[in-house]
């Protein structure tokens, strides 16, 4: 890669990046521009690294690259807009947390660890697309198996699946 | 003396034992158990006192500590005593190490939720651009089952329910029994189905049925059916 073609991706990705409404994958972005994920990776670090100070960032989540706002800003955002987002019940982490660490699960067993009945929950979870009904147990009845999805990672700010239990021992 | 309760709001049964178990401020598994269990259906018995509305989760737990508190006491038949093993499996009540590990199990739930609690709380500090273009028609490609079933729900729920008044027929038993009375003096002999024309429902067909059975009691008229599920043939007596 040359030092042209290097400034030439920068531009492009970051069009792409600021279009984008949610996550990009680099595997999307080595489609569009035709060049290996590992050029795509470097150009990406260095792009992190360029913005870092700037008032939008770019991240890594959700299995995906997204511009955002520097963190460290929210006060300001927040006085020029009253974003009220609501947060998640104690009784939905709850729910997500068990789905999230025993996928693909069904809600029997979601029940069975909560000691409650949950399809409430499930429902206005799947609502709010933060799980996916993945497919059907081989149990009896063939119940209806709970997944979660990218926007569960996004809502949380996690990078992928595999970071969680780093982040959350258990 | 003055009583000071205060009830805290549990997210179900398991919500409450573990809390009990916490305020033990010891390992899990060194929770005396029985302790627990009358705790647990103290509490119950508080909440019914001051007639709050218990979910029936908390009943049904109730029940099965109930069962487990009374195997604790009573001393193990000696015949059970070998094949102990088999016969818990097969009574199906949970062993007081099973209890802990559900509460156990649960705790873990219960912190991960917390951490993601934290998680979403920082995860607000951060925006992003929304989609500009919302207008754009999705493209097919995008749309998962979910989607689908998620749009059909909502055209669903806009079709307004068809309203309309069910006429209630009403015809008496005692009207009916005339009327049988009458049909079988007349025609002598005559059909179950022949006293219904050609319109006729469930319920009119019952109140026949109960006119009829209550003749025959009355030995005014007489029945014959050849099988069952034949035509029932009434007679004049």
């Amino acid at each position: 890669m040359t030092e042209k073609n290097f400034t030439d991706y920068t531009k492009i990705i970051e069009a792409l990046l600021f279009v984008s409404p949610r996550p990009i994958q680099t595997k999307t972005i080595g489609e569009i521009l035709d060049i290996s994920e590992d050029c795509i990776k470097e150009i990406l670090k260095k792009m992190q690294e360029d913005f870092r100070e700037r008032g939008i960032n770019i991240r890594k989540v959700a299995e995906g690259i997204e511009m955002c706002t520097n963190p460290s800003l929210h006060c300001y955002i927040e006085k020029l807009q009253n974003y009220t987002s609501s947060s998640l019940s104690k009784a939905s982490l709850e729910t997500l947390a068990i789905i999230a660490y025993n996928q693909p699960v069904t809600r029997a067993e979601i029940e069975e660890i909560r000691g409650v009945k949950t399809a409430k929950i499930l429902s206005s979870l799947l609502e709010a697309k933060l799980i996916r009904i993945s497919g059907k147990s081989d149990k009896p009845g063939k119940p209806f198996v709970y997944c979660t999805t990218r926007d569960f990672l996004r809502h949380f700010g996690i990078k992928s699946l595999d970071e969680l239990p780093s982040i959350i021992k258990i | 003396m003055s009583y000071n309760i205060k009830l805290e709001i549990f997210e179900g049964p398991m919500d409450l034992l573990l809390h009990l178990v916490q305020k033990e401020e010891i390992d899990i598994y060194k929770v005396p158990v029985a302790k627990i269990i009358d705790e647990y259906l103290n509490y119950i018995s508080i909440m019914k006192e001051l007639d709050i509305n218990i979910a029936s989760e908390f009943l049904i737990m109730a029940s099965t500590l109930l069962e487990l508190k009374s195997k604790m006491i009573l001393p193990p038949k000696p015949e059970l005593l070998k094949t102990n093993e088999i016969t818990d499996e097969e009574d199906n009540i949970i062993t007081p190490e099973q209890l802990l590990n559900k509460i156990a199990e649960y705790e873990k739930y219960k912190k991960i939720g917390e951490l993601l609690s934290e998680l979403e709380k920082t995860e607000k500090k951060y925006f992003t651009r929304p989609d500009i273009k919302k207008e754009t028609v999705k493209n097919l490609d995008d749309l998962s089952l979910d989607d689908l079933v998620f749009s059909l729900q909502n055209i669903l729920k806009k079709k307004e329910p068809k309203i309309r008044i069910l006429p209630r027929e009403n015809i008496t038993v005692e009207e009916m029994r005339s009327f049988i009375i009458n049909k079988v003096k007349i025609k002598k002999v005559l059909n179950f189905s022949d006293l219904f024309l050609s319109e006729t429902n469930r319920l009119k067909i019952i109140t026949a049925f109960l006119a009829m059975l209550e003749l025959i009691l009355e030995k005014k008229i007489r029945v014959k059916q050849e099988k069952k599920f034949d035509n029932i043939i009434l007679y004049r007596k």
